[in-house]
């Protein structure tokens, strides 16, 4: 079987937070996928967990499989960069500040026993679209803009052309323009591709499907299309509605998202859930899709 | 010219400093006339005491006597100590050597225990090692210096007779003082030094460099202990002083021919040309150290890079 | 960064008991003088009569670990609190505005940037040696530092919103810096405070270690380690006692500093 796939993943961290709560997940080879949701939902726990990078202490319980092979598997540094590549939030501090830039980014080469010619690295990041590379690659970051170091870190991280590209974010930092571009970078330089953001309107055309995450879980799974003008979950049409739109003040979302310490109480989503619901006290499946006992949410 | 007004606060500092212990030794109660009265049984007349004021200069104006002293030391001279009549630049040039092979020990020993033992402190962060770190730093720095050494002498030089009690002040009895104060230095600095490098270990870069696929030893040598040794500087520069300091105690517990020993013993005499010149050049040096150390603390730093490369 | 903080104020309060207790209680129970001769009994070691033995002229002690410890630490208290007390006022004094405060500022900067120990060394030579001279230097080098963190305290304060508030809604700035500000250095002060008296007891106990301090036939721990330099080697209780008591007294204040430092005094 080709692809991710991801079945009743757990992670639990040493203070007792229980981040991700059984993901079942899976992403066919090529496929783009938005991952969405609030701070604290577990978007960015689940990237570590696949890379094995999670804070030591914390237990993952359930099985992550790439191309039919465990990841991160017994080797986990094998496999960054090569089979898994990873294109860090914030372009700005992504970089050591004392080091040049482009010494940072042969790393990406070298770390997997490669060398890379400067010659060869400075066609590499101008074919990523940077203007006079040979030069700016002796720079420190702190001369670098976001933009620039953010195309450089999407090279470090499709290098190899792994199987799978996890970009955290890779769009909070620059502006709007840039933004489609670096979306459209990243789609073109990487097979398999989960992108975490907040740019709802961002994802038009450049994702295939979006999947969103609330207390640790997924609560709706659908084709970007359709997603985009018929969120089904309570919590996704909160967050489209938030979105700012011609003709329209931006509606935001009261209270609080759960704590990742909190037991489960039946729908994480209840307390600020603008449908009275009966059945709030149990736990909603995913079926078809979206996890709410109003089905559709209509 | 950024680095221009701390250099130019510096020589600011300098200057106020050195006026400051002038005045201080000068204007107090502790001037030449009570050294000799301090001297001799009979207390020396009027007249005697105005002939020795008039012999040292000491009836002109302060900031005269200041000028002078300060156009005097910047040419190497330091005047004369009131007890031998021998010139303080000797006496201090005698004494140097042993002074400075103890400080620079005790700096460079402290600087290797620091980055050993804060370097696997910060590799486990919450473990045994790093617990064990926290609590020798608090041990290291309850017991002052020269607390440590007489300990220590008790222990290693009359107990066990690995070492020679008592200082000579050359590389072959150095081991131990250095040793002691060495552990204070590396107590005060191991902590920060650890917290620099969990800091670099646990920052967006290093994840990032993981993400690529680095070895974490890699990732220390390259990216990280760079970084943290940069924020580490300053605590250099005051450390680097500081063994001076802390040096003038350990020499008189090992009894080493420095020149710390000498200038307790100048100040018990009222001897001030010695203790003059001593705490200038002290002060001199804790304040360019520091400086130095802040300088290049900040002409490293990554904002200030105007050039490639 | 210990354990825990209980049990870092567990630690810290028991160490500083014990001590205070032999200070305080000792001079109760135990009425030997600490400055009698017996040169019958020189340099004994620990016995029913002398718990921890004589010294080189007789003297008991544990009377002169007990008499010294009550001159080590009131030497230490006067100079923490000397600092303190001026550095607040110094440090609230720079946060005013004008030229004045401008320069209480640079004049705090510059003593933060000179070695205290050395400049302390310098004052002591210049007004003599002696117990009281030495206190008068520490402070005069002691203040700069609380100086600096009740100045740093007290701007972020009169920065804050609600104080901006009740400037504007007419409040005066004496009632300001009493009612706004002085309450929120307690905490932070008093953690300063402590790890500083640890440090000024190890410093005081140098420099009387030195011969700058106290004096012969006074005790005080430092002098006492000074008084058994010459014999320590064969009679290694001679620096049991003030060793342990210094120890004691500082690990007491960094351990009582941190708990402070993370607790802010509550909790």
């Amino acid at each position: 079987m080709t692809g991710l796939a991801i079945t009743q993943l757990h992670v639990r961290f040493a203070n007792g937070a229980h981040v991700l709560r059984g993901i079942d997940l899976t992403v066919a080879k090529g496929e783009r996928l938005a991952l969405v949701g609030e701070s604290g939902c577990g978007k960015t726990t689940l990237i570590r967990a696949l890379l094995g990078l999670l804070e030591p202490g914390a237990r993952v319980l359930g099985q992550m499989l790439l191309d039919g092979q465990e990841v991160p598997g017994p080797d986990p540094r094998a496999l960054r960069g090569t089979r898994i590549g990873y294109v860090p939030q914030n372009p700005l501090s992504a970089l050591n500040p004392l080091l040049p830039v482009g010494r940072q980014i042969a790393e990406a080469w070298e770390a997997h026993g490669r060398r890379i010619a400067d010659a060869t690295l400075s066609a590499e990041l101008a074919a990523v679209g940077i203007a006079d590379a040979t030069r700016m690659m002796t720079y420190r970051p702190a001369r670098w803009s976001g933009g620039m170091l953010q195309r450089a870190l999407i090279l470090a991280a499709t290098a190899h052309r792994p199987a799978l590209v996890m970009a955290d974010e890779p769009t909070s930092a620059v502006d709007r323009p840039l933004a489609r571009q670096m979306l459209e970078l990243l789609a073109e330089r990487s097979g398999t591709l989960i992108a975490v953001t907040h740019d709802l309107d961002l994802i038009d055309g450049l994702v295939d499907r979006v999947v969103v995450l609330y207390g640790g879980r997924i609560v709706e799974d659908a084709p970007a299309a359709r997603f985009l003008v018929g969120p089904r979950h309570p919590y996704a049409r909160a967050l489209l509605e938030a979105l700012p739109r011609p003709g329209r003040l931006p509606r935001g979302l009261d209270g609080d998202p759960p704590s990742p310490l909190a037991p489960d109480a039946g729908c994480a989503f209840a307390p600020r859930c603008p449908s009275p619901c009966a059945l709030a006290a149990e736990l909603p499946m995913l079926a078809e899709g979206v996890a709410c006992h109003l089905g559709t949410g209509r | 010219m950024a680095l221009l007004r701390p250099l130019m606060r510096m020589l600011a500092t300098l200057v106020v400093a050195s006026f400051l212990i002038f005045s201080i030794l000068a204007l107090l109660p502790g001037d030449l006339a009570a050294f000799l009265a301090s001297r001799s049984n009979t207390k020396p007349s009027e007249e005697s005491l105005a002939a020795i004021r008039e012999q040292f200069g000491l009836n002109q104006p302060l900031l005269h006597r200041y000028g002078d002293w300060l156009t005097g030391a910047l040419h190497g001279d330091f005047g004369e100590s009131w007890l031998t009549g021998a010139p303080v630049a000797d006496l201090f040039a005698q004494r140097m050597g042993p002074t400075l092979l103890l400080g620079v020990s005790i700096f460079g020993l402290g600087s290797a225990i620091t980055f050993l033992w804060g370097g696997f402190a910060a590799l486990r962060p919450g473990r045994l090692v790093d617990h064990t770190l926290t609590i020798l730093a608090i041990l290291g720095a309850t017991l002052p210096g020269f607390v440590l050494g007489l300990l220590a002498i008790r222990v290693f030089a009359s107990g066990l007779g690995w070492a020679s009690v008592i200082g000579d002040g050359t590389m072959r009895t150095v081991t131990l003082p250095a040793l002691v104060g060495a552990i204070g230095l590396s107590s005060y600095w191991a902590r920060p030094f650890r917290a620099l490098v969990v800091d670099a270990l646990a920052s967006d870069w290093a994840l990032a460099a993981r993400a690529r696929g680095l070895t974490e030893t890699r990732l220390l040598f390259r990216h990280a202990l760079p970084n943290a040794l940069l924020g580490f500087l300053p605590f250099l520069g005051v450390g680097l002083a500081g063994a001076l300091t802390g040096a003038i105690l350990i020499e008189t517990v090992f009894s080493w021919p420095g020149l710390g020993a000498f200038v307790i013993d100048a100040i018990k005499r009222r001897d001030l040309p010695i203790v003059q010149a001593f705490a200038v050049l002290a002060v001199a040096f804790y304040v360019v150290t520091t400086a130095l150390a802040d300088l290049a603390a900040r002409a490293l730093s990554p904002r200030m890079q105007r050039s490639g490369r | 960064m210990i354990a825990s903080h209980s049990s870092a104020r567990i630690t810290g309060a028991a160490l500083l008991t014990l001590v205070l207790t032999l200070i305080l209680i000792g001079p109760l129970v135990w009425s030997v003088s600490p400055t009698d001769q017996n040169l019958m009994a020189v340099v004994q070691p620990p016995s029913v009569s002398h718990p921890i033995g004589t010294d080189q002229y007789g003297r008991d002690l544990l009377a002169r670990l007990i008499d010294g410890g009550r001159v080590s630490l009131i030497s230490a208290v006067l100079i923490v609190g000397g600092s303190l007390v001026i550095g607040t006022l110094v440090g609230l004094a720079a946060t005013l505005d004008g030229i004045v405060a401008r320069l209480i500022t640079q004049a705090i900067d510059m003593a933060l940037a000179l070695p205290s120990l050395i400049l302390a060394l310098v004052i002591v030579g210049a007004l003599g040696i002696g117990m009281g001279n030495l206190i008068f230097a520490f402070v005069a080098v002691g203040w700069p530092w609380y100086a600096r963190l009740v100045r740093g305290i007290a701007r972020e304060r009169l920065s804050a919103p609600d104080i901006l508030a009740a400037r504007l809604a007419g409040v005066g700035r004496l009632a300001v810096m009493t009612g706004h500000v002085v309450p929120h250095l307690a905490a932070r002060l008093a953690a300063a405070a402590a790890l500083d008296l640890g440090y000024t007891l190890g410093a005081l106990a140098g420099f009387s270690y030195l011969g700058l301090g106290a004096q012969a036939p006074a005790a005080e721990w430092g002098l006492m380690l000074r008084d058994a330099q010459m014999f320590f080697t064969a009679a290694p209780w001679l620096l049991i006692g003030p060793c342990a008591c210094i120890g004691a007294v500082v690990a007491a204040a960094l351990l009582l500093a941190e708990d402070l430092a993370q607790t802010g005094g509550r909790g």
